[in-house]
């Protein structure tokens, strides 16, 4: 049987034929924004970890800036992540670069025992049901805070001028990290030089979804 | 049962199959541009501010180079945030410096700041008039304590370095695509991270106004 495809149009309200293209594929269009859904659903929320903190300059193993866990139960929400972001509060004494790295533990690891306040995306807080638990300047476990495990997220930036702040680094992830039931996400940055401090956070929506 | 499923092309108003790639994915072709429906409705706006604001050199509490308030009702309109930009108008300063945008957006209903009258434009030229759930606070106005913590300032994209000292020109867009939406009663705030607090900025949004249900 062959069928085809319509729907109302929006403006006229009159039924209509699914349009394609002469090679026979459906044409589409964005109805809303990219993560307009997402945010109006009021599971979308982001974070940064408060305590200024010196950017690392080898990779490292357990220390991170931010560390967000997932506290559901197994088979519970997952949380995707949709941006990694920081900035320098104050500059390194000379000239640097900088970049951020993250990390995502593989294995179900107890509670970081993360209290940072969780802020909704749409605006609807102050409260939030957001299974992710936020630790500020947080010490992995060494399950999770593995060298291997650390990979780079986003481009890296350099300064213009030494000692200030001003840098910034904000990248979208667009799901591409799922941090799943029981499982650690690891985030600092890595620079060329000591001295500069960083605030590093994430923002991220949440659902149930099974995983492979 | 089976179906296949077909379309009619565009051009011809032929019938034909659509079809799927070597994986079995269907094949789909972009019809419009992304934001293109969006700015067809009318309810697609875009506000600057008009005054440069100097940029601040620390994460900020009240402070704002501008300020947006959400002035419907509980149940009205949501402003779906599209675009975030800051134009450095001014640069008195004697060094190289560095730029980024941060953003801070209100959890709770709040009274609403002083309307900066100015007239936001549809992004579909369809104005002048525009009918919209937004007014735009300028002048660097502050933001009230509840809105405006330190905690909730984040930053909305990588960093820019200036090449040239003393001269404006560096422009800083971050893409937002509704990553963050003001439902009524709420402000969103904006301001200009520099290594110095020389340059200003003058900043501004480009968004979308719809009825969303909110949780």
């Amino acid at each position: 049987m062959e069928t085809k495809l319509r729907a109302k149009n929006r403006v006229t309200e009159v039924a209509g034929d699914l349009q394609g293209t002469e090679a026979g594929e459906a044409l589409v269009a964005m109805g809303a924004a990219e993560y307009e859904d997402i945010t109006r659903s009021g599971q979308a929320f982001h974070c940064i970890n408060p305590t200024t903190t010196a950017a690392v300059i080898a990779v490292g193993t357990t220390a991170a800036h931010l560390s967000i866990w997932n506290s559901a139960d197994d088979g519970g929400k997952s949380i995707i992540i949709d941006a990694i972001f920081g900035f320098a509060v104050a500059g390194a004494a000379v000239l640097y670069q900088v970049g951020l790295i993250y990390v995502l533990g593989q294995t179900r690891v107890a509670s970081n025992g993360g209290a940072i306040v969780v802020r909704r995306n749409n605006g609807y807080g102050a409260t939030s049901d957001s299974v992710a638990l936020c630790d500020d300047v947080a010490t992995l476990d060494a399950v999770t805070g593995v060298a291997v495990g650390w990979m780079p997220v986003g481009n890296s930036v350099t300064s213009a001028v030494v000692s200030l702040g001003g840098l910034a680094i904000f990248e979208r992830v667009d799901g591409r990290i799922i941090v799943p039931p029981g499982r650690l996400l690891g985030i600092k940055p890595l620079a060329s030089a000591v001295g500069t401090t960083w605030q590093v956070g994430a923002m991220w929506h949440e659902k149930v979804i099974t995983l492979g | 049962m089976q179906t296949e499923i077909k379309a009619i092309q565009r051009i011809t108003g032929d019938e034909v199959y659509l079809e799927m790639n070597q994986g079995n994915e269907l094949l789909v072709a972009q019809g419009s541009a992304r934001y293109e429906d969006a700015t067809r409705t009318g309810k697609r706006f875009s506000f600057r501010n008009t005054t440069g604001v100097a940029a601040v050199t620390a994460i900020p509490t009240v402070a704002t180079n501008c300020a947006f308030c959400n002035t419907d009702p509980d149940g009205g309109r949501s402003a779906i945030i599209d675009t975030i930009f800051a134009s450095q108008v001014g640069n008195a300063s004697a060094a190289l410096d560095q730029y980024f945008i941060i953003w801070i957006l209100g959890q709770t209903r709040v009274a609403q700041l002083t309307d900066g009258a100015l007239i936001p434009r549809k992004m579909n030229g369809m104005g002048p008039t525009s009918d919209t759930c937004l007014t735009i606070a300028v002048g660097g106005v502050d933001l009230d304590a509840v809105t405006g913590v330190e905690a909730g300032w984040m930053p909305a994209c990588s960093s820019r370095n200036s090449a040239v000292t003393t001269l404006p020109g560096i422009h800083l867009i971050a893409q937002m695509d509704g990553l963050i939406i003001i439902p009524p009663g709420r402000i969103l705030g904006l301001h200009v991270v520099a290594s110095e607090a020389t340059p200003t900025f003058a900043m501004g949004i480009q968004w979308h106004e719809r009825i969303l249900t909110l949780a």
